[in-house]
């Protein structure tokens, strides 16, 4: 039996085959790991937004930016007379100086109870020339402990007798500001409140004593839901704003704050930027990650604006790899600021 | 006994054996891994997905307790004049006294104790879509359009009024003998699940008080059964193929949440401006109604007014199951 051995053609050539086929498998196991490498990093990527979506989700029933159970609760303190929008009813509603206690019940803003009608003339405005009558009381009532109008110029005409029946709805109305501020006010009240309560007789008002104006709207008149936000955005200050907007004292102010967003007024950008820097939470999902993970942040800013309370949400992430920024925005609906402070315990006595 | 002798194996042939098993081993596990990942991406994006679903539950239910303070309660608004067979209802409580509704125009409970929409009851709303909705109408948007296209036609130009504006769904025999029994196929609907919206999502209202409910929103596949038992009660047992455990492994799929609302029969308001603010003209006064097209410098349409039937007044997420829903 002859012994077979390669030649060396054979060989070279079987080297040249084999090497190309080795070139190929590598290529291909490359190729296999980049897409696995590229599969882990969208998986991975696609995780954390979806991280970032869920956490946004549960922040707008939670509010755990604004008050968390488990610590950092600003927002429950005083502020002189002023509450904050997570101050307990019971220490705020005092200050206010009102008679009647914070009715929460279901029935007690019901539409056939009179103690619940606003009264007054919402046509007066502060200033107003009341040529064709005292509208601001006329027909209405002066609650028992408010003083009564003034009429210098124009005489004194008929008026009812001082009485309990607007003393309610006033007490409610006047008594939410103080306590819990503008966003809370609103939140409160029912969809028909009138922003605007009989009050002595001051700069805002006019001889005869139309009904208080409240700062809600830019219009010094008692004004409905819509037409007071028109113009303006109201909006909740999170536990931990933004560096430069201060402390409680600040927070106080803001919370009481109207930001206009009327085209005309010449601010519009720079109002918007303000109302987002001071009123936005900012929460940076695991800070503390390996470095080729996106980073990924939660926002929510909440406001109401022509009468609609919105949840604005921000899911944002960054690639580590090119430092390009996305966004995925979207509005949620849940959990009220009263229902938040329901779920607290803060509206009982 | 015979023995057959096996051609000794060239040792090549062990190598490139070794050579393709083992690269398809590491192809195997690359991909293997790859669909592991994607299977585990996929799961996580369901609850994200899940999340949403039942979120838009709680805008449905939310929508559901607005309407049902008015709506709903039609009899046989074709036969009987209201207030027997259109009926209205005057909310949860009652805006002309404060009693607990829904109450028709003349003051008569339309509810009976212990069943929806009484205080105390349930109501139970999976949310496929129908195949075809009750008084559906077709998204065609001009169905008597004008002929433009070709001169020499003799409809060039001309608006005839050949079909309903807006067009029903079901064809009524209109501009012919109109059918009675279209116009009942047209206002009843056609009930059938549309293929592809089961079992993926559905609430439940229990009313807690006369304007309090609690809303569970589900997403999954339990058409909002609460228990086993429900579903006997109600003779269901055939949608879940008979099999207790079936349901059970659905249930324990759901995302589940729990919220307590408040209805109240408030809405916008119409609002009152002095002209003196607009023109210096003192002692005038105006009306912005709600729905009127033109207030403030600002158009006004029901989109902004978009709550007629009343308003929820507060939503509370609930921490855990509470223990009737």
């Amino acid at each position: 039996m002859t012994e077979r051995a390669f030649t060396l053609l054979e060989l070279m050539i079987a080297i040249a085959i084999g090497a190309v086929i080795a070139g190929m498998v590598i290529a291909a196991a490359r190729m296999a790991s980049d897409c696995v490498t590229a599969g882990n990093r969208l998986a991975i990527e696609n995780q954390l937004i979806g991280a970032g979506v869920l956490a946004a989700c549960d922040e707008i029933d939670s509010w755990k930016a604004y008050d968390d159970p488990d610590g950092g609760q600003p927002l429950r303190a005083m502020s002189g007379p002023r509450g904050l929008p997570f101050t307990p009813l019971a220490q705020t509603w005092a200050a206010a100086g009102v008679a009647a206690a914070w009715d929460g019940g279901e029935s007690a803003w019901s539409m056939h109870n009179p103690r619940a009608w606003w009264r007054g003339c919402m046509a007066e405005r502060a200033g107003s020339d009341p040529v064709n009558g005292f509208y601001g009381v006329s027909g209405a009532s002066v609650p028992i402990g408010e003083p009564a109008p003034t009429y210098a110029r124009y005489g004194t005409p008929p008026q009812p007798p001082p009485v309990l029946s607007g003393a309610w709805q006033h007490d409610m109305v006047r008594g939410l500001e103080p306590a819990l501020g503008m966003y809370g006010l609103i939140d409160y009240l029912p969809a028909n409140a009138i922003y605007g309560y009989y009050g002595a007789p001051n700069a805002w008002t006019t001889e005869g004593g139309v009904p208080h104006w409240m700062t809600v709207g830019a219009l010094p008149a008692p004004q409905a839901l819509y037409p007071a936000t028109y113009n303006d955005v109201f909006s909740i200050v999170p536990r931990n704003p933004a560096a430069g907007t201060g402390g409680p004292a600040d927070i106080a102010t803001t919370v009481r704050a109207r930001w206009q967003t009327w085209e005309g007024g010449g601010s519009l950008a720079a109002n918007v930027r303000d109302l987002i820097d001071r009123n936005e939470h900012r929460d940076v999902l695991m800070p503390i990650a390996p470095a080729h993970w996106p980073r990924v942040s939660a926002r929510i800013v909440r406001t109401i604006h022509k009468a609609y309370f919105t949840n604005a949400c921000t899911v944002a992430w960054t690639s580590p790899l090119t430092g390009a920024t996305s966004e995925l925005r979207f509005t949620g609906f849940g959990t009220t600021l009263r229902g938040a402070r329901q779920s607290r315990g803060l509206d009982g006595p | 006994m015979s023995t057959t002798m096996n051609a000794p194996m060239h040792p090549r042939r062990g190598a490139i054996l070794l050579v393709v098993a083992g690269g398809s081993a590491l192809i195997a596990a690359l991909a293997m891994a790859f669909l592991v990942r994607m299977r585990s991406a996929a799961e996580e994006t369901r609850l994200v997905a899940d999340e949403a679903q039942a979120r838009i539950m709680l805008l449905a239910a939310c929508s559901y307790v607005l309407e049902g303070s008015r709506l709903g309660y039609d009899v046989d608004p074709d036969a009987r004049p209201k207030p027997d067979g259109h009926i209205e209802a005057f909310g949860w409580i009652d805006v002309r006294d404060g009693a607990i509704g829904p109450r028709d125009q003349i003051g008569r409970q339309l509810w009976t104790a212990g069943a929806w929409p009484a205080v105390g009851a349930t109501a139970r709303c999976p949310m496929h879509a129908w195949t075809r909705p009750p008084y559906a109408i077709s998204p065609t948007v001009a169905p008597n359009a004008i002929a433009t296209r070709d001169p020499s036609s003799p409809d060039f130009g001309r608006p005839y009024l050949r079909h309903p504006d807006p067009l029903p769904m079901v064809a009524n025999g209109w501009p012919g003998a109109v059918s009675d029994a279209a116009w009942d196929d047209f206002a009843a609907g056609d009930p059938r699940p549309r293929g592809g919206t089961t079992g993926l999502a559905w609430f439940r209202c229990h009313r807690e008080s006369p304007a309090r409910f609690v809303l569970t929103c589900g997403a999954g596949a339990t058409q909002g059964f609460r228990s086993w038992l429900e579903v006997q009660a109600a003779g269901a047992e055939a949608t879940f193929a008979d099999d207790q455990a079936l349901f059970d492994d659905l249930r324990a799929n759901e995302r589940l949440l729990w919220y307590r609302v408040e209805w109240s029969a408030a809405v916008t308001v119409n609002n009152y401006h002095s002209i003196d603010y607009h023109v210096g003209q003192s002692g005038h006064y105006y009306l912005i109604a709600v729905n009127g097209s033109l207030g403030n410098g600002d158009t006004r349409s029901q989109m902004r007014a978009p709550n007629p039937v009343g308003t929820i007044r507060w939503v509370e997420r609930l921490a855990g199951e509470p223990a009737i829903w």
